[in-house]
């Protein structure tokens, strides 16, 4: 895709917080999925990783696709060993109460619509 | 009865061997030293030995050790109500001395044969410069291993080098897998992420590399009874290989399927099971191989070759 | 909007057709189908990828009158059945969730107006 999104507007778009601020301020590109090799079948570098699912392997699966941020859907609750190691691999974490699909609408929004 | 120390036996191995003889006393006794002197009292020592937190006060004259009072003493001499004497009338005399200069094995080997719980140390002019305990030599013995640790890892790598004819600028990392740890699940990818960065290796090359590493670590951790995986990184390629302990898989084609997972529920809930993880790996190789056996287990090779026209890397 | 005119408006493939064209409210996306059965609304379409015969379990458990399959994953024919046993549509497109999901919104939204 290649357009460039900046976090803040994400976090803004679905009514997000910002748990913990890595080192990037934008993202490439959107992946929405709850499946680890799903994700790791994409090929962009600094993505947002949208899911549904709050786990530490969350975190790993997107180091390993050098994903800038992720945004964890559906109000779902954050571990403390999730948190740390967003920190320790630098990615931003953001947390929304907005459902999968509805975030999708809005972040479709953003990159599509300008 | 104190158990023998493993020195000096087939048991103590020859990068320890050469650690402590290589290291010298005053490499690792304590030179803060409390002593007192002989027209001392006990109490004054019980004191001494309280606030300073040791079990032995050396009682020197002229720099040199003349007798050494320890908590025994003391607790003889609170038991006997002699508590106010001098040191000089009750301090040990027999002394076990260790000089400065010697290694540090002769130290071990004076543990092994007295049951002292320290030493005082000297050096040629027969002055006291130390005190040795065995908590000292732990800690030294520690520091130095750790420290021989990261240079033997290097000779390891270019042992396995030489045998396999590679070149030399060779890494090569092996890690256990566990079944069902999630917690540690993805970290050996990681540690392949980090030397491949630190190799500059392309974006393009880590993240193939990334994706079959993970997805197989992954399998080790969901489908097998526990196993490793070994990484080579060298200057043409980078080599992934898992090897586990069963249960072995039936039919090796079918699980090359997209979308065939042998996956229960409870794995599908924490995002892995889609079924794809093979069939990931083996898209993102040059070169891949899997072979199992029904009760033995099973191993997957993935090689990734490095590009050799591409302006993104910078070798080595 | 009903199953068969959301799969004519985003032009996805009816894999499996419904006996009952029901009407699709709004959407789920999910690919955890343990974290759909607490959550999801009747009358959503199901958005996954999990090509699996479960995901017809879960989707008839709440009611929901269609999946979509994305990423263009293969249906078994496992599922097929099922979903034809419990008259839950199945629909297929290339387009992963992130995409589906937004089109899908906007189709039934845009209908809405």
């Amino acid at each position: 895709m290649g357009r460039q999104v900046a976090i803040e507007a994400i976090a803004g778009a679905v009514s997000g917080n910002i748990l913990y601020k890595g080192d990037y301020e934008h993202v490439n590109g959107v992946v929405a999925s709850g499946l680890m090799s799903d994700v790791l079948v994409s090929e962009e570098e600094g993505i947002l990783l949208v899911s549904n699912l709050s786990t530490p392997q969350v975190v790993r699966t997107a180091d390993m696709v050098g994903a800038y941020a992720i945004l964890i859907t559906n109000g779902k609750m954050l571990s403390d060993d999730m948190k740390e190691l967003a920190e320790e691999l630098a990615i931003t974490l953001l947390h929304t109460d907005m459902s999968m699909f509805d975030v999708c609408y809005k972040l479709g929004k953003i990159l599509y619509e300008r | 009865m104190l158990r023998a120390l493993p020195i000096g036996t087939d048991k103590a191995t020859t990068a320890v061997m050469e650690i402590i003889l290589r290291l010298k006393i005053k490499d690792a006794m304590t030179t803060d030293l409390k002593t007192a002197r002989k027209e001392d009292s006990l109490r004054f020592i019980q004191q001494l030995m309280k606030n300073s937190y040791v079990t032995g006060v050396p009682i020197v004259e002229n720099e040199r050790i003349v007798g050494i009072v320890t908590v025994n003493h003391i607790m003889n001499a609170l038991d006997k109500g002699y508590i106010h004497e001098p040191a000089e009338k009750y301090m040990g005399r027999a002394l076990v001395v260790l000089e400065d200069d010697m290694p540090l094995s002769f130290a071990i080997t004076y543990f092994n044969k007295y049951s002292y719980h320290r030493f005082p140390v000297i050096d040629k002019e027969q002055h006291l410069v130390g005190i040795l305990t065995s908590r000292d030599i732990l800690t030294t013995l520690l520091q130095e291993l750790n420290a021989e640790m990261e240079e033997l890892e290097g000779k390891i790598d270019m042992k396995i080098a030489a045998e396999r004819g590679c070149t030399l600028n060779v890494i090569t990392k092996d890690f256990a897998v566990n079944k069902f740890d999630f917690e540690n699940a993805g970290r050996a990818s990681f540690e392949l992420k980090k030397i491949l960065k630190e190799r500059k290796v392309s974006q393009k090359i880590i993240r193939r590399a990334s994706v079959a590493s993970y997805e197989l670590e992954i399998n080790l951790v969901i489908h097998s009874d526990g196993g490793r995986i070994l990484f080579t990184v060298d200057d043409n390629k980078i080599t992934i290989e898992t090897m586990d302990n069963g249960p072995g898989i039936p039919d090796v084609s079918v699980v090359l399927e997209e979308g065939y997972s042998t996956a229960n529920e409870w794995i599908r809930s924490l995002g892995f099971g889609a079924g794809m993880g093979l069939a990931n790996t083996r898209r993102v190789s040059d070169e891949f191989d899997i072979v199992s056996e029904m009760g033995k287990g099973t191993t997957v090779l993935s090689v990734i070759n490095m590009e050799d026209k591409n302006e993104d890397i910078a070798i080595g | 909007m009903k199953t068969s005119q959301l799969a004519e408006s985003l032009k996805y493939s009816l894999v499996v057709a419904p006996e009952e064209d029901r009407e699709i409210v709004t959407g789920y996306t999910s690919d955890l189908l343990s974290d759909v059965m607490g959550n999801a609304e009747e009358g959503s379409v199901f958005i996954t990828i999990q090509a699996h015969r479960n995901t017809i379990a879960v989707a008839q458990q709440l009611d929901f009158p269609a999946v979509i399959i994305c990423n263009n994953r293969p249906i078994p024919h496992d599922m097929e059945n099922a979903a034809r046993q419990n008259d839950v549509a199945i629909l297929k497109t290339e387009d992963n969730q992130f995409i589906a999901s937004y089109k899908v919104y906007l189709a039934l939204n845009t209908q809405k107006q």
